[in-house]
């Protein structure tokens, strides 16, 4: 009966420990299973997380990219216009070099090839570089004409040409007078606009609406352009001369020149007049053609006789100056015109009588009638004599 | 005596052991609420909202049965909501990952056609790394999740049966 319990007591204890270690195995397997879950589990969030910061980095640098691509695709088409634009300017005022043009063009048109591969940086590259041959300052030139001007006939045509890459603000033009063998010249004219200067100006010759410009001068016109970012262009001085010029008078053609002006009771040709003396002689020398009549002239101060005497005296100073400067005497007839022809008769101003005048003889007739003229002159003052 | 009280010890033992699965099924709930937990880390919200929701409702039918001691009814249903949480899970990793596909393949396609492939050559390829690299990821992802379906399976069979 013990055994037999014995037995039974250890079958129980046998089965007891094989469903214990069974339910035991069970639960590692388990524990197992579940430890390799959350091993890949957890390597599966991180690899989660990376693709998507991957992916959120790779969307945001493709926007980026995008947005950049799309700015420069935008830039380069602007700059390209701008070339162009600037190209077409450039061929129009004919003041940029040709050789640079030409440069500027072939770099445009590497810039439109890249441009069609939508490389845009190398666009803008090939553009600045375009540009880089074309003045960032204004280039500004001018012509003028007619070389010769005569006022009164024809009006002086200034005719600009400016290529300005950035706007024009301002601009001046002016016409100095430049006296022979002189370095600085005087301003005698001047314009100013704020808008673009694109026509012409045409010049009447008169300084103030009425004062004529001299005769036989020499002068120069100088456009100076500035533009709106602080750069300016000159045109350099552009010279032209006033043509000896004359106003019809009973006598003959009066030569309009500063009148040669003397001292009171002197006949001595001062250094200051001197070149105006030079100009008619040079302007005989370009028109051999042509003869003059050099008169002399005096205030009414003092005898009628001493003043005749005193106006020829005058008038040979001249003419001796212009023999002296290599003109043939043949060509200078001499006239001494006493008082009878004041400029003013105005007391306070009988300097302006002492003087030597220039008569153009362009014919044969021209000295008759310049003659019949002093003829009835001198007659007209026998006649006052009698008078007397 | 000790014998005798050792002798009668052992079946009850046994009966405890036996009687043990009848308990609050404590190990299931909590695998069912981790499921839904990792579901939603990888926004099965998004990509799986039918699943987790299912899954998140199967887990409070078990929290309710826990309470009205149906603790065998809860255990089986604790199993169904960590089932279909774990089903939510790789719905919406697979979703996640051809929605991250579609969303930097549209990006990338939007780069070329501005032809950001040319004009920004730096960021577009440094951006093209990246997505290369992403794509690698995604594709050790999907062996992994095969993997982890696999082993989910193996371990869910018992219950099944």
């Amino acid at each position: 009966m013990k055994k037999l319990f014995s037995f039974k007591k250890t079958a129980l204890l046998a089965a007891g420990c094989a469903f214990f270690l069974a339910c035991w195995q069970l639960q590692a397997e388990e524990q197992t299973v579940s430890t390799n879950n959350s091993q890949l589990k957890a390597q599966i969030q991180a690899l989660f997380q990376s693709i998507l910061e991957k992916n959120q980095k790779a969307q945001a640098l493709f926007m980026e990219a995008k947005i950049k691509a799309d700015s420069l695709k935008q830039e380069a088409s602007d700059k390209l216009a701008y070339l162009a634009d600037t190209l077409q300017k450039a061929q129009r005022s004919k003041v940029i070099d040709q050789k640079q043009l030409d440069a500027a063009t072939a770099l445009q048109k590497e810039a439109l090839a890249l441009n069609d591969q939508f490389l845009y940086p190398a666009v803008l590259d090939k553009v600045k570089e375009a540009l880089g041959h074309i003045s960032s300052v204004p280039v500004v030139s001018i012509t003028v004409a007619p070389q010769l001007f005569v006022p009164d006939e024809a009006a002086l045509v200034i005719t600009p040409d400016i290529f300005s890459l950035n706007n024009v603000s301002k601009w001046t033009l002016s016409i100095r007078k430049k006296e022979e063998g002189e370095k600085e010249s005087v301003e005698i004219v001047r314009w100013i606009g704020e808008t673009p200067l694109t026509n012409a100006i045409a010049w009447d010759g008169r300084l103030d609406n009425t004062i004529i410009v001299d005769s036989a001068g020499s002068y120069v016109v100088e456009l100076v352009v500035y533009d709106d970012k602080g750069g300016s262009g000159r045109s350099g001085q552009v010279k032209f001369k006033t043509d000896i010029f004359t106003t019809k008078t009973p006598r003959g053609l009066l030569i309009n020149i500063s009148s040669i002006r003397f001292d009171y009771n002197k006949a001595d040709l001062k250094p200051a007049y001197q070149k105006l003396v030079k100009r008619v002689f040079n302007f005989l020398l370009e028109y051999p053609d042509y003869n003059i009549v050099v008169e002399g002239h005096s205030d009414y101060t003092g005898i009628a006789p001493d003043n005749q005497v005193l106006s020829e005296k005058r008038a040979n100073a001249v003419a001796d100056y212009l023999v002296q400067l290599g003109m043939d005497r043949s060509r200078i007839k001499v006239y001494g015109l006493g008082e009878s022809l004041p400029s003013t008769t105005e007391k306070l101003k009988a300097a302006l009588n002492r003087r030597v005048s220039f008569i153009l003889l362009k014919n044969a007739d021209d000295i008759k009638i310049y003659e019949d003229f002093i003829g009835q002159l001198d007659l007209k003052k026998e006649m006052d004599g009698e008078m007397k | 005596m000790s014998r005798t009280l050792f002798a009668a010890l052992i079946p009850i033992f046994s009966a405890v052991l036996l009687t043990s699965c009848a308990t609050v099924p404590r190990m299931e709930l909590a695998d069912a609420r981790t499921a839904i937990m990792t579901s939603e880390k990888v926004n099965a919200a998004k990509y799986a909202p039918e699943e987790l929701a299912s899954a998140k409702e199967l887990y409070s039918t078990a929290t309710n049965q826990v309470t009205m001691k149906k603790n065998k009814d809860a255990r089986l249903t604790a199993l169904q909501s960590k089932s279909m949480g774990d089903k939510a899970y790789f719905k919406a990793l697979d979703e996640f990952i051809k929605d991250q596909n579609d969303t930097t393949q549209k990006s990338l396609d939007d780069a070329k056609e501005s032809h950001a492939d040319a004009a920004v050559q730096d960021e577009f390829n440094q951006a093209q790394a990246l997505y290369d690299e992403a794509q690698k990821e995604m594709n050790e992802l999907k062996v992994q999740s095969e993997q982890l379906q696999q082993l989910i399976l193996l371990q869910s069979q018992p219950v099944t049966k």
